[in-house]
């Protein structure tokens, strides 16, 4: 085996092509989940930034044995799993819970307007179960949606690289859902969340990454790019991120 | 292409090609520019390594991301009531079930995979480089 790729290709292709022969069954066994495993591995990390802020994590809702996830938004939340995040302070316990793509109520039309984000991070209990909801489906018992103040903060994962229509895409839905944040104001005095974050798996181009500078100065929210350059990056969600909560 | 990964990988030639399209489309406008500045070879060796690069962006990162996530839920570090010692959680998603011989399956492609890059020599630096430009300033160096 060639210990210099750079030296010699072809030896590092066949190195890699035997690589990929080697394991191509057990890969492929799993192509039709990778945007889903995305969106977990993100989840993951939101889950890990509360930790390394000294929360403790307890993990709810199993359904027998298994932590079910949410991949979209139908579905009754309590058939899912979720991960409970605790901080025990002088006064009180603060306690948050990490869903999964539950409808989030609008800021403006609270009951007219429901968007889910991919994660969202909400008070505990806060999951209203509405019998008699006007958008209750008929094979449904009832919508379920997270009220809009007990909204603390969310995350749109999104698998591409980014472009500059993605970003905008997401500025309207913090629009929608955190208007505070477009106007830079903390809406609460919790200890501080990240501001509404894009978590995209590609790298900026020159000119993504300008649009993401102006709209971190310009709004409360984050664009994380680069998703691939772990732990440094996403795991600890650097200083320089936004965020909101003024304790 | 150089590399087979969309005959070793078929169910993943969509999502393959996707990523790989982006950055060659990036190489051809600095080529167009002018401001590409590498020699043949360097040139034949920035492409498999933006293969390689995609394989990992596009494919293994969610596949190694699902298992650190298992691997997560298991450890001693969060609380989980009504488990037994020593049961392990598994993920559910729809139908689909990630359990410990899918993370055992992955834990073994993550390390054959970083072991190769390792005994290749290859920079792995260069998967983790955020930008097309980036790249291209290392491989410049070698």
């Amino acid at each position: 085996m060639s210990t210099k790729p750079f030296k010699n290709i072809k030896q590092f292709e066949n190195e890699i092509d035997n690589f990929l022969s080697s394991y191509s069954t057990k890969i492929n066994e799993h192509a039709t989940k990778v945007s889903d495993f995305f969106e977990i591995a993100c989840y993951n990390y939101v889950v890990k930034f509360y930790e390394n802020q000294g929360f403790e994590v307890k993990v709810k809702g199993l359904q027998s044995g298994k932590f079910r996830y949410k991949v979209k938004p139908t579905g009754y939340p309590k058939n899912f799993s979720y991960i409970e995040i605790k901080k025990t302070t002088r006064t009180r316990p603060i306690i948050f819970e990490i869903r999964h793509n539950i409808p989030i109520a609008s800021y403006e039309n609270p009951s007219d307007i429901y968007i889910g984000a991919d994660i969202a991070v909400i008070k505990p209990g806060a999951i209203i179960c509405d019998y008699t909801h006007k958008y209750k489906l008929k094979r449904y018992k009832y919508y379920s949606y997270i009220p809009n103040v007990e909204l603390q903060t969310f995350f749109e994962v999104k698998n591409f690289k980014p472009s500059p229509e993605l970003i905008i895409n997401f500025t309207g839905l913090v629009n929608e859902i955190m208007p505070q944040s477009m106007r830079g104001e903390n809406p609460f005095k919790n200890p501080k969340h990240l501001a509404p974050s894009l978590m995209v798996s590609g790298s900026h181009n020159l000119h993504t990454e300008r649009i993401a500078e102006i709209y971190s100065e310009r709004y409360n929210i984050n664009i994380i790019v680069n998703l691939f350059n772990i732990p440094a990056k996403a795991y600890l969600f650097i200083s320089e991120l936004n965020r909101i909560g003024s304790k | 292409m150089i590399l087979n990964i969309n005959k070793n990988l078929p169910g993943f030639k969509d999502r393959f090609n996707r990523g790989y399209n982006n950055y060659m489309k990036e190489l051809k406008k600095l080529e167009k520019e002018g401001n590409l500045a590498i020699s043949v070879e360097q040139k034949e060796i920035l492409e498999i390594t933006l293969e390689l690069k995609v394989l990992y962006e596009e494919i293994l990162f969610p596949l190694f991301g699902v298992g650190n996530f298992y691997e997560a839920l298991n450890n001693g570090n969060s609380i989980k009531n009504g488990m037994k010692t020593g049961e392990k959680i598994s993920i559910q998603i729809n139908n689909y079930l990630f359990e410990n011989k899918q993370f055992e399956e992955v834990t073994e492609i993550q390390d054959a995979f970083f072991k190769m890059l390792k005994d290749l020599d290859f920079p792995q630096e260069l998967l983790f480089k955020g930008s097309l430009q980036q790249v291209i300033e290392v491989i410049r160096g070698i």
